[in-house]
């Protein structure tokens, strides 16, 4: 079945097509989470947060097709209340060692993790339009109408996300060399 | 195109973004212009292992649909537990409400929701409490909206009439974009977040329909109501959900907090 399918025998009660949903989507969000939350029991809570709405919201989602875009603005949300009860605190310029988590396993080769360590030097609005557009796919305009700011706006902070990126990776390979 | 007009313009060039004559545009500058071809290889590249990422955070605990069938608590409760039940509730009976005739012509039709059914046959306890809820409809500040009786104990009248109109009047603040009222009406931690994201508050106007509000339920000191409503403009897919928490501040109800679900 594809994604409009299985989402159509998700609203029919169909749990086995719920749960594919989820295997299909849960990674991506999860990294989502974390590019926003930091990778804690935060970012994981808000993941199960949003698959348990998204079951019980399901019979209110017009468009089949619009499910991920749904699940990501459900994702999103979450996301930002968690912020906000933080009081108002920002995320720390220096966040904690990625690797360090007990809610995850960090995986992958060495370079992806020099990648995220460099991800997770910028701040959380550069953050989180790159895992937007990168980890969810969602276009400029998506993700303009999901922060509630105009394109030029997301379009500007990705373009300096990936300087910044390009930047951070760049001193890395520079100190391994010295080193 | 100049090279700072391409190098603008690459990431979305490498998303197959742009329209086709600036496609062009673009590929052309790249065959003649080495140091964007550069920058354009770095760039895809980039992106490239940008995507890898998103598999790279594997979670120690994860998701199974006995999450939702056993009702379990969320791991970080925010001390709503009796608000979390009832929001869960207004949301299996956010379709009811279509019986209502006297707001009938204010909500468009919606599909009738067989979750309701698989709930309640999988969840007794939440059938009974279905059944035991009663719906009326109640004009707060000029509107007439749908109010589920969640809460139980049930505070005071005056009290429970005092948090909803705030919380409506908090929401056309939202819908009118009056930041000034929007402040005025919250508690200083509000306000400081307010100030620092607004457009957080701000809805993008068109008209706005009240499917549902709950009776107002106490946590501690904190005021809880949820409000079910949907517009033309900001969430044009589905319903979706404000929870509020309000705090007295000496004899003036002001809203502490709100957030945003679907």
């Amino acid at each position: 079945m594809d994604e409009t399918e299985l989402v159509d025998a998700a609203r029919r009660g169909d749990t086995r097509a719920f749960t594919t949903l989820v295997r299909q989507h849960e990674r991506s969000l999860h990294a989502t989470a974390c590019s926003i939350l930091g990778a804690g029991w935060d970012a994981s809570d808000a993941v199960q947060d949003t698959f348990v709405t998204a079951w019980t919201k399901l019979g209110t989602l017009k468009e089949p097709a619009a499910f991920p875009a749904w699940l990501t603005r459900i994702l999103v949300n979450r996301c930002h209340t968690v912020l906000r009860k933080r009081h108002g605190e920002i995320l720390a310029a220096d966040p904690p060692e990625p690797t360090l988590s007990e809610a995850y396993d960090v995986v992958g080769p060495e370079a992806s993790l020099d990648l995220l360590a460099a991800l997770n030097t910028l701040d959380r609005e550069h953050r989180e339009v790159v895992a937007l557009r990168y980890f969810r796919d969602l276009k400029v305009d998506e993700i303009a109408d999901l922060l509630g700011c105009p394109s030029g706006t997301v379009k500007s902070r990705i373009n300096r996300a990936l300087a910044k990126l390009g930047s951070a990776l760049c001193d890395e390979s520079r100190t391994e060399v010295s080193l | 195109m100049n090279c700072n007009e391409v190098r603008e313009a690459l990431e979305s060039y490498v998303a197959s973004d742009l329209d086709d004559a600036t496609t062009e545009e673009v590929a052309e500058h790249l065959l003649d212009c080495s140091a964007c071809a550069a920058e354009y290889d770095r760039v895809r590249n980039l992106v490239g292992d940008l995507k890898g990422l998103r598999e790279a955070y594997v979670p120690r605990e994860v998701f199974d649909m006995s999450a939702i069938r056993t009702d379990a608590q969320p791991r970080t409760s925010w001390g709503w537990k009796l608000a979390t039940a009832s929001a869960l509730l207004i949301a299996v009976l956010s379709l009811s409400v279509l019986t209502i005739p006297a707001v009938a012509e204010t909500l468009r039709v919606l599909p009738v929701s067989e979750k309701l059914v698989s709930l309640k046959a999988d969840n007794a306890e939440l059938e009974k409490k279905v059944e035991a809820l009663e719906i009326k409809v109640k004009e707060i500040e000029g509107q007439k909206v749908p109010i589920v009786e969640t809460a139980d104990p049930k505070l005071p009248a005056e009290v429970n009439d005092a948090v909803q109109s705030l919380a409506m009047r908090f929401i056309n603040a939202q819908y009118a974009g009056d930041l000034k009222t929007l402040k005025e009406l919250g508690t200083a931690k509000l306000q400081a977040d307010l100030a620092k994201h607004p457009n957080d508050y701000i809805r993008k106007g068109g008209k706005v329909n009240f499917a549902q509000m709950t009776d107002v339920s106490m946590s501690g000191d904190t005021y809880l109501v949820f409000v079910r409503l949907m517009d033309a403009n900001e969430w044009t897919d589905s319903q979706y959900q404000e929870d509020f928490e309000i705090k007295k501040v000496g004899d003036i109800y002001l809203v502490d907090f709100m957030g945003m679900d679907a």
